[in-house]
């Protein structure tokens, strides 16, 4: 590649500051100096970025925590919707609450498919909230990554993704309109519908779409678990 | 000077003198800044109702939860500064006032570092919200504290352009000492003790201050050498931006390149029977039902994806693959019900917008709006629209 025509473009024309040629020795090393600064710092950050969303290689094996160190959590990314497949399947998180009646016999509620709410609220919306696109489904995702398969979490992470999802399912149990008080509620159950999408009539292939269940243990709810409203009515309650 | 050293020189000096010359891509960054502070801007608002239960002290990510997770994530957030409901809904304010200023170009400089804050605290505050177009956005926002986006479709040309550059600005002064105030109070709170975060909020601060005062001085070479500085950290940060954009098709492509549905053709079936994806169920059980529709919508965006970055190079190609991307984006906004992302991913693609294109969207814009004054002057020499927005590009 041929070099640019020397600085000749600004000089003579702008008004203003003098062109780099014109600047005395200190200002020209300061600029040059720059422009090695400049220029090391891009070639380390992108090569950081290659290394962070190439496959596994020589370098990330030897390298991997301080290029996961510079890169999370201002520059951590993850272009992997749909990739390397989609989901084959449509999962409903469903949760059911234990609570007390006011004559102090416990009963259970039957489930509530939260799926179903989010979807109703996507239905023929062109600007979907976030609280039902993604809040429960991103939730369901990471708790199943964080967790094994009889429902231990695997990192301190898991631990606070069984609280968030549990909350979310107190609060949509005990949600306005509902049947029941958030407040009675005493323990709350989540499980999740796992549907086959029937593969494509052309293919020829037909799956079975009966669901297929994974119940998570029944969740003791903590005050920290409330609004906060409704643990200070609970608490006030009590002092009462 | 010896004869060694004057080669190197003539090799590399005209590429210096023309990376510190000026800001290349002007537009391009305007419509970049523009483009991205408007989708964090809709977003917020859209999510006004549901702010507390996204990201309140009182939502089921609570302050106790999201403590945990940002120490162990070593993440940046001022939303966790206080439990105080007041404060998160002055920090809301400030997300939607710090997002209309950068659409806007009002005092650019303090407001791209204030909006960056704000995303990265946003997102910080709670993570598991963090997808594809969170991403981008975030990352984007940081790029474009660094680069001179202002410089056109901006409130801040225009006072340029009326004013002079080096009138005494007592609202710049004004905001600049609040700025510091607000570090002062951080910092004493012991907010920003990590190096990091901390050292490029006052870094940036300081070089605010730098900047003021070599403007002081029409013409003094303490001014040229600041200007070509910016002018060098733009350009830089301006083609890693560009990279950037070719990274994320490279991977979203090259992942998808590895999967049976895709390889089979019939990936974007399944995407339009998810739940979660199906805003439009009769459409897209239309559209999935046809085979060779499938066919083609997945093969396209395979091979749209992988072949993006390899096009840069030639502009024709380029900007055909590009429209097809904004396009595809539109439509998986609509189709797939994700509003928000799509606008981010294509706010971050316009960079690769042709100048001609922009030049002639100015025009028309212009037209709407008559009584806006002219753009800032680009210099004469530059026959305008003939200019890829690439700095190191062959030459014109």
């Amino acid at each position: 590649m041929e070099p640019p025509e020397a600085a000749a473009p600004n000089a003579s024309t702008r008004t203003g500051p003098p062109g780099f040629g014109a600047l005395s020795l200190p200002g020209r090393l300061t600029v040059a100096f720059a422009a090695v600064v400049i220029v090391l710092a891009g070639v380390w950050h992108m090569g950081n970025i290659f290394f962070y969303v190439a496959p596994t290689n020589t370098v990330s094996d030897e390298y991997g925590d301080t290029i996961r160190d510079y890169i999370s959590p201002e520059f951590s990314r993850n272009w992997k919707l749909f990739a390397p497949n989609p989901p084959r399947s449509n999962i409903h998180v469903e949760a059911r609450a234990e609570f007390r009646r006011d004559d102090g016999t416990l009963d259970t509620t039957p489930w509530l498919d939260m799926t179903q709410q989010d979807m109703d609220d996507i239905e023929h919306n062109l600007l979907p909230s976030t609280t039902s696109q993604a809040q429960l489904r991103r939730v369901w995702t990471l708790y199943t990554d964080t967790h094994d398969d009889e429902g231990h979490a695997m990192t301190e992470n898991g631990l606070l993704l069984e609280s968030y999802l549990h909350r979310m399912a107190l609060l949509r149990l005990g949600g306005e309109g509902g049947d029941i008080d958030i407040a009675d509620i005493e323990r709350v159950q989540v499980r999740a519908v796992t549907r086959s999408i029937q593969p494509p009539g052309w293919t020829g292939e037909t799956v079975s779409t009966l669901p297929s269940y994974r119940e998570l243990d029944w969740w003791t709810v903590r005050p920290s678990d409330y609004p906060d409203d409704v643990r200070d009515d609970m608490s006030d309650q009590e002092a009462s | 000077m010896s004869a060694t050293a004057d080669t190197e020189s003539r090799l590399i000096r005209p590429w210096l003198e023309l990376a510190a010359s000026r800001a290349f891509g002007s537009y391009q960054s305007a419509i970049v800044r523009i483009g991205i502070s408007l989708t964090f801007l809709c977003y917020l608002l859209r999510e006004i109702p549901h702010r507390h239960e996204l990201w309140g002290p009182d939502g089921p990510w609570g302050i106790d939860l999201a403590e945990r997770a940002v120490a162990n994530s070593d993440g940046f957030t001022v939303l966790l500064w206080s439990g105080s409901d007041l404060w998160f809904e002055l920090a809301y304010a400030l997300a939607v006032i710090a997002s209309f200023c950068m659409v806007i170009g009002w005092r650019t400089r303090l407001m791209s570092v204030l909006f960056t804050v704000m995303v990265v605290s946003f997102q910080a505050r709670n993570q598991y919200l963090i997808g594809g177009g969170e991403n981008i956005l975030r990352i984007m926002a940081i790029y474009l504290v660094l680069t001179r986006c202002a410089q056109v479709w901006s409130l801040d040309a225009r006072r340029r352009a009326r004013r002079g550059e080096r009138s005494v600005d007592v609202t710049g002064i004004g905001l600049w000492v609040a700025a510091g105030a607000a570090l002062v109070a951080a910092t004493v709170a012991g907010h920003l003790d990590r190096l990091g975060w901390g050292g490029a909020l006052w870094g940036l601060w300081a070089v605010q201050a730098v900047w003021w005062l070599v403007n002081r001085r029409e013409n003094g070479e303490p001014r040229a050498v600041a200007d070509m500085m910016a002018n060098l950290a733009h350009n830089a940060v301006l083609l890693i931006m560009m990279a950037e954009v070719c990274f994320v098709y490279a991977t979203a492509g090259w992942y998808k390149i590895q999967g049976s549905l895709w390889q089979e053709g019939v990936a974007v079936y399944y995407s339009m029977r998810l739940d979660y994806f199906s805003p439009w169920p009769e459409i897209s059980e239309q559209l999935s039902d046809n085979s060779l529709m499938v066919l083609l919508m997945s093969y396209g965006t395979v091979i749209v994806q992988v072949a993006f970055p390899f096009t840069v190079l030639n502009r024709k190609v380029k900007n055909v693959l590009l429209g097809a991307l904004i396009l595809e984006h539109i439509g998986i906004g609509i189709l797939l019900g994700l509003p928000f992302f799509s606008m981010a991913m294509i706010a971050a693609d316009i960079v690769f917008l042709p100048t001609v294109f922009l030049l002639a969207l100015d025009g028309r814009v212009r037209g709407l709006f008559r009584r806006i004054p002219p753009r800032r002057k680009e210099p004469a020499d530059e026959p305008a629209g003939e200019k890829e927005p690439v700095p190191e590009g062959q030459p014109a």
